[in-house]
């Protein structure tokens, strides 16, 4: 779950950006976490419920929130998750990345329109006609 | 009320499927029947969870500060989503305009589905298989007429850097020169941002 991990860190950081942004005191505290990540939790969630409200709180006293249009590959750069670096236009993965399951691996990374579900055994259904 | 079979909804995918931070919404039903399909789960019309626009906007609005922040938001998939264009256009309503609607795509659906869904979309990623006609049909199973009639009409009709089409290398299908004559199609076509990529059969 390593994934989960650079996930998570790359979230933290653009939570941060949005408090910094919106001028939001936003105390965040490394994750001792050791177990599998699933890049967010219940610890994650309430930080972002936190900034809504805050910037709710904002907005009612006629304050615009802030989103400067984070760049993800700064903040990519900026916590040393490489894996997800954008390529010019609008970003995919990487050109040889893109993987076709035919056996019971699921990559550790998310392809372009992969869900990385178990997908079960289609074999019944019909292939369509022309 | 609009309803449409989904199969997973996934988040927090960073620059996977589109711009910035995304959810990837992947319908049931698709055209199709790729050889080396990711989703063969898609295939089945009758899977998935039952939805509407309604009930998708409320489940993926959780993660809509990162979507404002990273300029991203849901991206479409399946299956085939252009079969979907009336649930899309009800949830452009209910997201409004800030949100990035992007679709990834066959463009192997009736013309009037791309026309309907293109004034709520932001994007496509079309995954054009092989422009070869034989090489298409032998893969997919579908000949590609109607793929070469809605990419002429998009790119006619908007800012053809809205549109990446991924050219894939495909294992037993088609060759390094079938892929570049694909390129050399496109390009005289007007598409500008191509994302050539290799299946990798594992």
């Amino acid at each position: 779950m390593e994934r989960g991990k650079q996930t998570c860190k790359i979230l933290k950081e653009i939570r941060q950006q949005i408090a910094l942004e919106n001028d939001i005191e936003l105390v965040t505290s490394e994750c001792t976490h050791k177990g599998d990540c699933a890049g967010t939790c219940p610890k994650c969630e309430a930080e972002v419920r936190y900034l809504e409200r805050e910037l709710e709180k904002r907005q009612r006293l006629g304050k615009v929130a802030v989103f400067a249009g984070l760049s993800l590959g700064t903040i990519v750069a900026a916590t040393g998750c490489g894996p997800f670096q954008p390529t010019a236009g609008m970003p995919m993965d990487p050109p040889d990345s893109t993987v076709v399951c035919q056996d019971d691996t699921i990559p550790e990374r998310p392809l372009a329109g992969d869900v990385m579900i178990e997908i079960p055994d289609t074999t019944a259904v019909p292939t369509s006609e022309e | 009320m609009t309803e449409a079979r989904i199969f997973a909804v996934s988040r927090h995918r960073l620059t996977t499927d589109g711009d910035g931070c995304t959810t990837l919404v992947t319908f049931n039903g698709c055209p199709l029947r790729c050889k080396y399909c990711l989703n063969k789960v898609s295939w089945k019309e009758d899977g998935g969870r039952v939805y509407t626009p309604e009930t998708l906007f409320e489940e993926v609005k959780i993660d809509q500060l990162y979507f404002l922040a990273t300029r991203g938001g849901v991206t479409f998939g399946g299956g085939e989503p252009l079969l979907q264009t009336e649930f899309i256009k009800e949830f452009r309503a209910l997201c409004g305009n800030q949100w990035k609607l992007l679709v990834e795509t066959s463009l192997n659906v009736a013309p009037e589905m791309v026309q309907t869904a293109d004034p709520v979309l932001d994007g496509y990623i079309v995954d054009i298989k092989d422009m070869n006609p034989e090489i298409y049909k032998t893969y997919t199973g579908k000949n590609n007429a109607l793929v070469f009639e809605n990419l002429e009409w998009l790119l006619h009709h908007g800012d053809p850097s809205r549109i990446v089409v991924r050219v894939p290398h495909i294992p037993d299908y088609n060759t390094d020169l079938d892929v570049a004559k694909s390129m050399e199609q496109l390009k005289a076509m007007g598409v500008t941002n191509f994302d050539e990529f290799q299946y990798i059969i594992r």
